[in-house]
């Protein structure tokens, strides 16, 4: 392969990865104005007509797990989660590739650890057969998203160290 | 533990680490190398801190101000705020303060009516002679009244950490975020006379009339999100989702400002961001569950009782530490791991528990724009264009004026507790 199929290879799978990303954070803004119509249809219900909704308490806090898990992979991929980043604006080039580097392997044993307590917890109430007291679902569902999150965030993290040491393996370890 | 707890959180943090990543591995370090403790323990709390009902307000509110800035709403009632201010010393400064405080009662965060009032009104201030540095410190230091003046954002989660009644919150932030505008008007109006800076036109009726028309939907925003919360109509909750529908109604139907695409979008910004706090949410929580289990607030308030510290002691160091957490540390990661530890302390002192939740807000409001780490400091930056130092510079008068405000409201409980009894 060519040193430039190499690189309009790589600017193919960038806009690739931008676009999903882009269709994944549509499908949350959906998400979220799905449960804002949920949650006033079940209030106006329950003020104006005495009757609620069977479960929507239930299936927009579980909605919003899923939100929240997905919006944070999505963040972790895009380096955009909140933190104090004044040493990463400081740094530039090889250094902040290094630091970067250390965040993600962090990121990665913390996101492992937490995926894999998650995935402990998920089996455990597998066999358990718990369902929610609601809507009758099964409850591995919505501590599923947990491991999912965890686990996408783990990747990602994975993705981004090798990335990173194989940046500062060339030449010029610069920083995305 | 305490290094598990404390140094290495504090050590990844100042690294540039995305806080909940901070969180999850303190609590990663203590279960695996500190304490006896099963590992799904780690998901069973991190699933209960987001299997809670109250906490859907966090992404209405959100979606609500996304609205509300990109449908021009915040800007027509700018406007309006505008035309009633008159000619009065300092009109466009004491108009920005009242601007910021109307935005800040459809708003949950300020940062996003930081960005809205910088792009409207920092041309103005600019060009009438307030110069750079000080429009840009008015902006960024304006900002911070959106936080204390319901609904909050950070009134939810001090209302859910140390478990408070969320309404009763946001009547107690009405008149100390008042307080807070009132102060930074009159400091306004001095400087305005003391430098001889322009007035702007006389009163106009007429014009006045027509802002207010304009307006009209706008207004009605805060009078039903609040007044339903008070009335007892709906819970906070669901007075976020009625601002979500009512914002993209005025904002599609009345105002034609917004297309359905760009409401989603707005809305998938929202969710965005939403999660970004959320995770942060749901991560403090272990490290707060660690130290509850080992103690830790009984420990501190044994401490606090055996320095036999009074009150007012007591509330002069947590304003102290909470302005210095607050210039380095965002209000909900600030608010979701101290709040458990200090309310305790609080109340064995006598303390009102939602009069220390307002000291608390206000505090981390300062804290969002005191140099050198204040969030709004960097948008305000990133739409003025003003140099760090320079806004540093500009910035400074009102943090000493907000510090003003806050020792009146630390010691003035009254403030915080008449508009709360109500209810």
């Amino acid at each position: 392969m060519t040193g430039a199929t190499a690189t309009a290879n790589r600017s193919a799978a960038k806009s690739v990865l931008a676009r999903a990303g882009t269709t994944v954070e549509w499908l949350l803004g959906l998400v979220l104005i799905g449960i804002v119509l949920l949650n006033v249809a079940n209030a106006t219900g329950r003020y104006l007509f005495s009757s609620a909704i069977n479960g929507a308490d239930e299936a927009m806090v579980f909605v919003m797990i899923f939100l929240v898990m997905a919006g944070a992979v999505l963040a972790m991929a895009r380096r955009s989660h909140i933190g104090i980043d004044l040493l990463p604006s400081w740094l530039g080039g090889r250094r902040l590739t290094l630091l970067y580097a250390l965040h993600d392997l962090v990121a990665l044993c913390a996101t492992g650890f937490a995926a894999w307590a998650s995935w402990h917890f998920v089996s455990r109430l597998s066999r358990l057969g718990t369902k929610s007291m609601m809507l009758g679902i099964p409850m591995t569902i919505p501590h599923a998203m947990l491991l999912l999150g965890f686990g996408g965030m783990a990747a990602i993290s994975l993705v981004l160290l090798v990335r990173g040491l194989w940046r500062l393996s060339t030449r010029s370890g610069d920083a995305p | 533990m305490i290094g598990a707890l404390v140094a290495l959180p504090a050590t990844l943090l100042f690294s540039g680490l995305p806080v909940f990543i901070v969180f999850l591995a303190a609590a990663a370090a203590t279960i695996l190398f500190v304490l006896p403790t099963p590992a799904i323990a780690l998901h069973q709390v991190v699933f209960g801190g987001l299997d809670n009902y109250a906490l859907l307000a966090i992404p209405f509110f959100i979606f609500a101000g996304e609205l509300m800035g990109t449908s021009g709403i915040a800007g027509r009632l700018i406007n309006w705020v505008l035309a009633l201010t008159g000619r009065v010393p300092g009109s466009l400064g004491v108009a920005t303060v009242g601007a910021s405080t109307v935005v800040g009662a459809i708003s949950g965060a300020s940062v996003a009516a930081v960005a809205a009032l910088s792009k409207t009104l920092y041309p103005r201030l600019e060009s009438s002679g307030y110069g750079r540095e000080r429009s840009a410190g008015l902006l960024a230091s304006s900002g911070a009244i959106d936080i204390v003046i319901p609904p909050s954002i950070a009134m939810i989660l001090y209302g859910l950490a140390a478990e408070q009644s969320i309404p009763r919150l946001f009547a107690a932030g009405v008149l100390p975020g008042l307080l807070m505008a009132v102060l930074m008007a009159g400091f306004i109006a001095i400087v305005a006379t003391v430098k001889k800076l322009p007035r702007t036109e006389h009163f106009n009726a007429a014009l006045a009339w027509q802002a207010t028309v304009e307006a009209l939907w706008a207004l009605l925003m805060p009078v039903m999100v609040l007044g339903g919360i008070y009335l007892g109509w709906f819970s906070p909750t669901e007075a976020g989702g009625f601002a979500c529908i009512y914002a993209m109604l005025v904002a599609r139907l009345v105002y034609r400002s917004m297309g359905w695409a760009e409401i989603v979008q707005a809305a998938a910004r929202s969710a965005v961001l939403s999660a970004q706090i959320l995770i942060i949410v749901a991560c403090a929580g272990v490290i707060t569950w660690l130290l509850t289990t080992q103690g830790v607030p009984q420990t501190i308030v044994a401490w606090i009782q055996s320095l036999e510290m009074g009150p007012f002691s007591f509330l002069l160091c947590v304003n102290l530490v909470l302005l210095v957490i607050g210039c380095v540390l965002d209000p909900t990661s600030a608010i979701l791991v101290l709040a458990p530890l200090l309310v305790p302390v609080a109340v064995s002192l006598g303390i009102d528990p939602i009069h220390f939740g307002i000291v608390m807000t206000v505090n981390l409001a300062i804290g969002m724009f005191t140099p050198p780490f204040g969030l709004n400091l960097f948008v305000a930056q990133s739409v003025t264009g003003v140099p760090a130092v320079g806004l540093y510079r500009g910035v400074m008068p009102f943090v000493a004026v907000q510090v003003v405000a806050l020792l009146i409201i630390t010691y003035v409980p009254a403030l915080s507790l008449t508009l709360g009894r109500s209810l």
